[in-house]
């Protein structure tokens, strides 16, 4: 349909006339209005065309023979189809027609005279179109929301879920079939019901307690709760529904039979818990079963130490270190399994203390450096200045991750070198993080290995388990014992290449400041240094080790470049003043070298060979390092070469003390101590030293003792039963006359800072740790004699 | 298991001195363990601490580090007092305590007192 010349839709006309002449004239007066136009000659004809269409309106003629037009316009009202159609009649008559009251009771709702004006048929037929088309669009409309509503009850009756709606009072408006399947309630039962009269009291008091009291605030609600079928079937059921957010109010939701799921739910919930037990109990039995097979394995081992001792032919004793050495492997893996169990069983505990990490560092690569120099290989340790000297945490444990690691770099390395690089790496929350890098040169790992080799019973390939044998446990327990040191850990390798393993650790620090032995050296600093060693990982580590002691630092990969850096060094008149020497080189080695040195009169460097454990210590007269070097052996070492001995105290660290030297202490001491073995080696120690000791076992009697005799000091157990040793000193202080302090010191169990504030609290001068090595005893026994008391 | 440092201190005073040291220890020690097993069994958590203290106090004395510290974790435990005990472990202080006496018994070529 093209719109009409006037811009509106195009409607259709019935003209109904008898005269031809009169129907061409409305149809022309009608033409630019662009309507379909129906003629119809008779009333009888325009009967029928009602009968086919609609019409917008009918132009009816009233004069017409047979049926005239107030006949016609009878008819067409009697049909329901166009009861509503509006007729104007056409009139040509006088006006008193007009108020013939026949015309409207015909159902005439307007009327034109003849002659025709065309504005005034044209405006009146506008009029009638445009009230036909809107009233044709309200239709269409009422049926486009039958049609939704048609496809929305479609819907709901046929949808998987039960649907409802309530109205503001939460009444059951509607429910759909699956609604009724699911709570056994018909939809007309239903119809009018509070919606939760689905629940037992119950349950529905349980609802409202959850819910706001005032219905209003609820907007969403999801609530799953069980009913009873009236067959006595139980089922679980979960609605959620909305508010409907009109002013009429109501609820929309839906209900779901969720019994099935949430037997589901259930039975994994059991599963799971199941699970857990059982891997609990298998944890436990592997404990228990570790500690049954460790006790009696220490036996066979310590038993064949002790058969061992004695006179054995040299098969028996082949036999007898088979036996030691098989029951060694099986310990270290019952070991394995056992830590392994207890981290799992969620047993494992810290064991806290305070520690110096260059010296567990130092211990631990001492260790395992028999084997690797047993395979020819170089371990290096560089440990960074910025790594705190004392730290607190776990010292076994952290000994045990290092074991594992470098043990392993040294099994599976052929040739090449192990080097552990320890740094600080941050701060985090108000703990220091070490970090432990151990590089290999050894057969690496392959990428797809590298994701899973922190995990339990993987090898890096089950040939490496056949080669290399071990539980495959090592690392799984490295891994868990550096995530309980609050740490982290991982690798890095290239197959053929090497391996790196890292690992972190977070320990509060007690000693922050850097290690002595890495800070400038007033006797080094300055001195010219020659390091000769072919491993460039060694020569690198240890020239950072001496530039940071204040050294001039050369290096040289083998004896030959040595000797022409050395001559021409000479020759420059900045002559070498130590050279340090790797032993084993390829070409000339250490020795030869150092006979070249102290053969060449130009030459006064003072050689220091650095040699391995397994490499004869017949060196002549010349200073040695054992590999691996340590920093203090190291600089104590160059500070001899240098003929600075006089101020340097013996490598092992300990100082000499006047208080055991040479002669006697004289002094009366009054020992506390109820525990016989403790108390029996401290008289030992102290009687050697010259000192007269009394002893007594409980604090009642040394608070008598102190009446009786004169003492030079007390020793006291903090930790007696009775009177402890905090209460025997109160009552000591509280017999004392003013000025005649005696000096008590406490021998106490407890390392830490608050023990120590607990005694000198409790009125005790010093404080002494168990077990008490004759070292700290005499000297803090020494120093208390000496303050005037 | 042993701290050589530790047990060449004691050896400085003479062998004398050790064994009769190492007689007392074990004869002590032998004691206070089944007193220890009694008073766990007994649930007597007190006793428990105040023994495993005891047992650590001559362990450190004699070296015997990892004995001191498995008595040292039965101690710390019995202190906090577990109802259930199972956080006392000591299955580790006797075996501890076996270990320690044969490395003790190895020393002194004192095979009469070794298990």
């Amino acid at each position: 349909m093209s719109a009409a010349p006037d811009g509106h839709s195009p409607v259709t006309v019935l003209i109904v006339d008898d005269n031809p002449a009169k129907r061409l004239g409305l149809k022309a007066a009608l033409a630019p209005l662009g309507h379909a136009i129906v003629e119809a000659d008779s009333g009888l004809e325009a009967l029928r065309a009602v009968m086919v269409q609609d019409f917008a309106v009918i132009l009816l003629d009233v004069r017409m023979p047979v049926m005239d037009g107030f006949e016609t316009a009878a008819h067409i009202r009697q049909r329901r189809q166009s009861e509503m159609t509006p007729i104007i009649f056409i009139t040509a008559h006088a006006k008193n027609e007009i108020v013939n009251p026949d015309l409207y009771a015909e159902g005439a709702v307007d009327f034109i005279f003849a002659p025709v004006p065309p504005a005034e048929l044209r405006s009146k037929v506008t009029v009638f179109a445009n009230l036909f088309l809107r009233a044709e669009a309200l239709a269409e409309q009422a049926r486009e929301v039958q049609r939704s509503v048609d496809h929305l009850k479609l819907l709901t009756d046929s949808a998987p879920i039960g649907i409802f709606r309530t109205d503001a009072e939460n009444r059951y408006v509607y429910t759909n079939p699956l609604w009724s399947d699911i709570t056994g309630v018909s939809a007309t039962d239903a119809a009018g019901r509070k919606w939760d009269t689905i629940m037992d009291p119950e349950e529905r008091s349980r609802l409202r307690a959850e819910l706001p009291d005032d219905a209003a605030d609820w907007s969403e609600l999801c609530h799953r709760f069980e009913i009873q079928l009236a067959d006595g079937a139980s089922r679980i059921l979960l609605v959620t529904s909305r508010a409907i957010p009109d002013a009429e109010g109501g609820w929309v939701g839906t209900l779901a039979n969720i019994t099935a799921e949430a037997g589901a739910e259930a039975a994994m919930a059991e599963a799971r818990d199941r699970a857990t037990e059982a891997s609990q109990l298998k944890s436990d039995f592997l404990a228990n079963m570790s500690h049954e097979i460790r006790t009696p394995m220490n036996g066979v081992i310590g038993l064949t130490d002790l058969l061992l001792e004695t006179d054995l032919d040299p098969g028996q004793r082949d036999y007898a270190q088979t036996v030691r050495n098989s029951g060694e492997a099986l310990l270290a893996i019952i070991s394995d399994i056992l830590d392994f169990s207890k981290i799992e069983a969620g047993k494992f505990e810290l064991d806290i203390g305070e520690f110096d990490l260059q010296a567990t560092v130092d211990d631990v690569v001492d260790l395992l450096a028999g084997s690797a120099q047993a395979k020819g290989l170089e371990v290096v340790t560089a440990i960074e200045s910025t790594v705190p000297a004392v730290v607190s945490g776990d010292r076994g444990r952290l000994r045990q991750v290092l074991t594992n690691l470098i043990g392993n770099a040294i099994k599976f390395t052929e040739e090449g070198e192990v080097v552990l690089r320890v740094s600080e790496d941050g701060i985090a929350d108000g703990a220091t993080v070490v970090r432990f890098e151990i590089s290999d040169t050894g057969i690496g790992i392959a990428p797809e290995t590298q994701g899973v080799i922190f995990q339990p019973f993987v090898q890096a390939d089950t040939s490496s388990s056949r080669k290399y044998g071990g539980t495959g446990l090592g690392l799984a327990i490295s891994g868990q014992l550096v995530a309980l040191m609050a740490g982290d850990c991982g690798v890095s390798s290239a197959l053929g290449e090497g391996s790196t393993f890292w690992f972190t650790i977070s320990v509060p620090a007690v000693v922050a400041q850097a290690t002595e032995a890495s800070l400038p050296d007033d006797c080094l600093s300055g001195v010219e240094v020659l390091v000769v060693d072919d491993n460039a990982t060694q020569r690198s580590v240890l020239s950072e080790q001496l530039s940071g002691w204040g050294m001039v630092v050369a290096t040289a990969e083998s004896a030959e470049d040595a000797l022409d850096a050395m001559r021409t060094a000479a020759s420059e008149g900045r002559p070498h003043a130590v050279a340090l020497v790797d032993r084993g080189m390829p070409g000339m080695d250490g020795r030869e070298l150092r006979d070249t040195i102290v053969a060449d009169p130009d030459l006064a460097a003072e050689v220091v060979l650095m040699t391995d454990l397994s490499q004869d210590r017949d060196l002549g007269a010349c200073l040695s390092l054992t590999k691996p070097l340590h920093q203090e052996r190291l600089r104590t070492c160059l500070r001899i070469a240098l003929g600075a001995t006089a101020d340097v105290e013996p490598a092992n660290g300990r100082a000499p003390n006047g208080a055991h030297a040479d002669e006697p202490e004289t002094g009366r001491l009054l020992l506390v101590e109820d525990n016989p073995v403790n108390q029996k080696v401290a008289v030992a120690i102290l009687s050697s030293a010259g000192y007269r000791v009394d002893a007594v076992t409980s604090g009642a009697a040394a608070v008598r003792a102190v009446t009786e005799h004169s003492y030079d000091a007390v020793l006291m157990d903090c930790q007696m039963p009775g009177m402890n040793g905090y209460e025997t000193t109160a009552a000591i202080r509280a017999d004392e006359t003013a000025g005649t302090s005696i000096p008590i010191i406490a021998v106490t169990a407890g390392a830490r800072a608050e023990d120590r504030e607990r005694c000198l609290d409790a009125g005790m001068d010093d404080y002494l740790v168990k077990p008490v090595t004759k070292e700290a005893l005499l000297t803090v026994v020494a120093k208390s004699l000496r303050v005037p008391a | 298991m042993i701290d050589e440092a530790a047990f060449d201190e004691l050896r400085s005073f003479g062998d004398d001195f050790l064994v009769e040291l190492v007689g007392q220890f074990t004869e002590e020690t032998d004691a206070l363990l089944r007193q220890l097993r009694e008073s766990f069994d007994a649930g007597d958590t007190t006793a428990v601490g105040r023994i495993a203290h005891n047992v650590r106090g001559s362990a450190g004395q004699l070296g015997g580090r990892a004995l001191a510290s498995a008595c040292d974790r039965v101690e710390r435990n019995a202190i906090t007092g577990d109802p259930t005990g199972r956080a006392i472990d000591l299955r580790a202080v006797e075996l501890e305590y076996g270990r320690l006496r044969l490395a003790l018994a190895e020393r002194l070529t004192f095979v009469g007192v070794a298990p």
